[in-house]
């Protein structure tokens, strides 16, 4: 491992941080918000800590292999979120370890808060909250490389280490014109939004707020009860209809782009996630309507937000989730799993992954029947391979012993079953608020700091997918390969 | 499909099992009640459906393949379910539950709705007793020395084993395993009804839970089940028994044979007991911590529901439900988890996870080095890739039957969250006894009726090992070849 080209990037990652923490510096300064100062400390910290960073580090034995992009994305993502924390924390808002959290959630898209009171903390400091939400949905890594210089043909294993999914599809062959077009249609989408959302009746502030927290499918709100604050179908359904558009794969709108409308009845994945959307809607729409008291306009609006806010990862709420009868309940849960597509800004097992086992579940029993048939799956008419395969059962068992475990970490701080089950479920898949004590009206405020650490560790793992995070625990990652 | 040999196997099934129902019968006569007709009837429609079945059929003809083993094996299981239900409908329970609680029976569940025990003719209550045995011991039969006939790829399907060899043929005759294990099946029930005696159990109350625990089902005679005889003797007895219930019969064969030795060196039984150990450990903690018992009653308290949870038999010697959270999360993931393959639980068993787990650190070095080949070994044998597909789709399979499973349980029976995924994942792994509205096994009988029917259903899939059940609904499995 070279550590030194490691910390290099590391550093020009904390110099970007410190850059980007100066927007809400200067919006601090026209608005003569409080946290001034707590800013101003935030932005000098980062930058020390970047220099320190690059005076350890070099770029002279430039070669980035698999481990060192690894290692780049997973300390990005620890240092990053340590730099993100400090603002809430020297300002006072939160205490360290919240801070923290709220950073963690902030830049894996969650949307899980801390902060009970959010109307009280000053514009500034919010406009940072959902910034983070932005950087962290395309990933801040591809970020870096869409906006800092060439650093060479590596760039693909950090690329590979970040972008979610079970395979890498670049739209251009190059890496860095990969993560060029993808930041350009992010941004667009963002653009787009907080246009219409202005037009909808939002005000400047918190439309580009909004926006920031749809396109990167995370959740924060710039008001306590979030979208409900609004009460309004339209604002409702611009944001239902981005959530969705965000939780699709940013490479296919690329090609959608170019070759058409089209290309999106021809990609499975989309297809089973439009379905996935259509059926869960539905479903529940006509739970609620049959349990509660909702009128059927009502239950429709409710039910197609919460889906889209659920399997976008998003995490937005437009009505107490929590008080809905358990079949819905199962049906959310159900979704946080699964998440939206691969190479989208969303958490969860991705739909692409689910199909995929789908569709070798079927195979299996075609199997059993035909004992010496050959099977395979192919998707999008092309076949896939049999390490893809093998990867995605595995990844899946993973998952869900990951969050077998972490769930019972939070249980042994004294959380109810479901509520342990619902906390980890909704942040392992970034999508933020829960059931229970963190339920749809609540935060994780009164969760125990150890019980917040466990949910940290879940919202990384589960951003990251796993094994980018967990490769750094095993002893042959840190070996040298010299002696090969 | 050669559907008159399977037909005529279902035939000699049903003999078997209308001279299995004499005992029950001879009860009645002996204690010279007026019940004949209860079992009268159910045991000449059995034997009634078995002579025209076996009549004129040339056994000798055919050969099982996949297709004939599977539909033997699910069929005969569905129609063991409706013959065992007889007794209970007959005494007057409606059709539904009489229906779950022969169902509940023969997966080994041991989930019950008939209520009032204390009741109930003592026939009936021997009948539950043995519905669980015969149905633990067809599930030994079937999956150590059936399945290698079906074929070798079903085998492993079947029980997660390794290898064509793995379900171990002691002895290289079919016949002679089946004998084999059916005696020491029979010899352990035994050995349990004894040290249950000198434990303070009469005769009846001695056989009817040693069935119960031999094949961990977890039925009981009374009502508060263990809590009724409240000896400590007695929990201790059965939680040994329930442990080795849980381990592989085939291993203990071994072991009889090969010393002591092998039963430490085998993968699956060291996993066992490890996590075993672990949640035994976890729950005693919390236990203490929250100074619900005294320390060493906080101990045999955990270990005995870790045990009785892990193995899916389902027994209670306290009200674990009133326990934190957490003690009650370690339960609910222990009815994943299930015990050792090549006995009587269900649940995802210790042999897929071994390989699951193994297979996930091996994932993980391939992410390292991209191009290495990596084999996975169990207790010093290699795993065939084809058989590690198999079980990452069982593993995939077992979390999504369990999720519907639960969600129309909590939409059909208005249950909570957590109630409806503890019938689910108790049911799945036939374990019996979750939490909340079940937290006993008679709590079933609060469940409607459409939460019932799911739950029966959930259980057969569990037993069946949920492929054999589903392969039968896909339209080539019914296609002449």
């Amino acid at each position: 491992m070279n550590l030194l080209i490691v910390s290099y990037l590391l550093g020009k990652l904390s110099l970007a941080c410190a850059g980007a923490l100066l927007v809400p510096l200067i919006m601090a300064l026209c608005l003569g918000d409080t946290c001034l100062k707590a800013l101003l400390i935030s932005v000098l910290l980062a930058t020390v800590i970047g220099y320190a960073f690059l005076y350890y580090g070099s770029f002279d034995d430039g070669h980035i292999t698999f481990r060192e992009g690894v290692a780049v994305v997973s300390g990005a993502w620890l240092v990053i979120s340590f730099l993100g924390a400090m603002p809430y924390y020297f300002a006072g808002t939160l205490d360290f370890i919240s801070a923290i959290f709220e950073s963690i959630s902030g830049f894996t898209t969650t949307g899980a808060t801390t902060i009970t009171a959010i109307e009280a903390v000053p514009k500034s400091m919010l406009f940072w909250r959902s910034m983070t939400h932005w950087m962290g949905g395309i990933g801040i890594v591809v970020l870096f490389i869409a906006f800092l210089p060439n650093i060479g043909s590596g760039a693909v294993h950090m690329f590979n280490a970040e972008v979610t999914g079970p395979t890498d599809d670049r739209v251009v062959p190059r890496i860095r014109e990969t993560s060029v077009a993808l930041c350009k249609i992010y941004i667009i989408f963002t653009a787009i939004e907080a246009i219409l959302l202005f037009f909808a009746g939002m005000s400047f502030y918190d439309c580009i707020n909004h926006a920031f927290s749809t396109i990167a499918t995370g959740g924060f709100s710039t008001y306590d009860n979030g979208v409900m604050h609004y009460n309004s179908p339209l604002i409702e359904g611009i944001i239902g209809f981005f959530m969705i558009l965000a939780g699709g794969n940013f490479a296919l709108y690329f090609s959608v782009g170019k070759k058409g409308i089209k290309e999106l009845w021809h990609d499975t994945e989309f297809k089973a996630y439009i379905f996935l959307v259509i059926i869960t809607t539905i479903l529940i729409a006509v739970n609620i309507f049959c349990k509660m008291d909702f009128t059927g306009t009502e239950a429709l609006r409710h039910s197609f937000f919460q889906v889209a806010s659920i399997i976008s990862t998003t995490g937005f709420v437009s009505n107490d989730f929590d008080v809905w009868p358990a079949f819905s309940k199962y049906i959310l849960i159900l979704l946080m799993f699964i998440g939206a597509c691969a190479g989208s800004t969303a958490g969860g097992i991705k739909v692409s992954r689910i199909v995929i086992l789908c569709k070798l579940t079927l195979a299996e029993i075609r199997h059993t029947v035909h004992p010496s048939m050959v099977t395979n799956v192919s998707m999008n008419g092309k076949h896939v391979p049999d390490t893809v395969i093998a990867g995605i059962g595995r990844f899946f068992f993973l998952y869900m012993m990951l969050f077998a475990g972490l769930t019972l970490s939070l249980a042994s701080t004294g959380l109810s079953v479901t509520d342990s089950i619902g906390a980890i479920a909704a942040t392992i898949s970034s999508v933020g608020p829960a059931l229970g004590v963190a339920g749809a009206t609540s935060t994780y405020a009164s969760i125990t700091p150890f019980g917040k650490t466990v949910i940290c560790v879940a919202m990384l793992l589960g951003r990251l997918e796993l094994f980018t995070l967990l490769v750094l625990i095993r002893p042959e990652f840190w070996r040298s390969t010299r002696n090969w | 499909m050669n559907k008159r040999l399977v037909m005529y196997l279902w035939g000699k099934i049903a003999l078997v099992f209308g001279g299995y129902m004499l005992f029950p019968l001879l009860m009645t006569l002996v204690a010279n009640e007026n019940r004949l007709a209860e079992f009268g009837i159910p045991v000449l429609i059995s034997v009634a459906i078995g002579a025209v079945l076996t009549r004129g059929i040339n056994p000798y003809k055919g050969r099982l393949s996949v297709r004939e083993g599977i539909l033997l094996i699910s069929g005969a299981f569905v129609f063991l379910c409706i013959l065992g239900m007889f007794p209970f409908w007959l005494t007057g329970f409606s059709f539904i539950d009489s229906l779950f609680e022969s169902v509940s029976g023969f997966t080994t569940t041991g989930a019950s709705v008939l209520g009032d025990l204390d009741v109930l003719p003592r026939e009936l209550l021997l009948w539950r007793s043995l519905t669980q045995w015969l149905g633990g011991l067809g599930i030994i039969i079937v999956f150590v020395t059936m399945v290698p006939q079906v074929g070798r790829e079903a085998l492993q399907l079947f029980t997660g084993e390794l290898h064509g060899e793995s379900a171990e043929r002691l002895l290289p005759r079919i016949t002679e395993t089946m004998k084999l294990l059916f005696c020491f099946y029979s010899g352990f029930t035994c050995v349990v009804t004894l040290l249950l005696l000198m434990a303070g159990m009469d005769f009846f109350e001695a056989i009817n839970h040693a069935m119960a625990i031999v094949s961990t089902g977890g039925f009981s005679i009374y009502n508060d089940g263990l809590r009724h005889f409240n000896s400590t003797t007695i929990n201790f007895v059965v939680l040994v028994c329930m442990f080795m219930a849980g381990g592989n019969h085939v291993l203990y064969f071994k072991t009889y044979r090969e010393g002591l030795g092998h039963l430490l060196k085998d993968t699956e039984f060291r996993l066992y007991m490890l996590l075993t150990a672990i949640f035994g450990i976890f729950i005693t903690v919390d236990l203490y911590h929250n100074s619900l018992y005294s320390a060493g009653n906080s101990i045999f308290n955990a270990f005995f529901q870790t045990v009785s949870t892990v193995s899916t038999s389902g027994f209670a010697m306290a009200n674990y439900d009133a326990w934190p959270d957490f003690s009650k999360y370690c339960l609910f993931l222990l009815m994943f988890v299930g015990g050792c393959s090549g006995s009587t639980v269900g649940g995802i068993k210790m042999s897929r996870m071994v390989i699951l787990l193994k297979v996930t650190g091996a994932e993980l070095k391939r992410t390292i080095h991209p191009r290495m080949v990596t084999t996975i070994s169990m207790t010093g044998r290699v795993v065939s890739p084809r058989l590690i597909d198999g079980i990452t789709r069982f593993f995939f399979l077992y979390i999504t039957v369990f999720f519907f499973s639960a969600s129309l349980l909590a939409l059909v029976g208005d249950l909570s969250m957590f109630s409806a995924a503890g019938i689910a994942a108790a049911c799945l792994a036939s374990v019996g006894a979750a939490f909340e509205t079940v937290a006993s096994i008679a709590g079933y009988a609060e469940l409607n009726n459409g939460a019932k029917v799911i739950a029966m259903l959930t259980m057969l899939l569990g037993r069946l090992e949920i492929f054999t059940l589903l392969v039968l609904f896909h339209p080539d499995f019914w296609k002449t070849e």
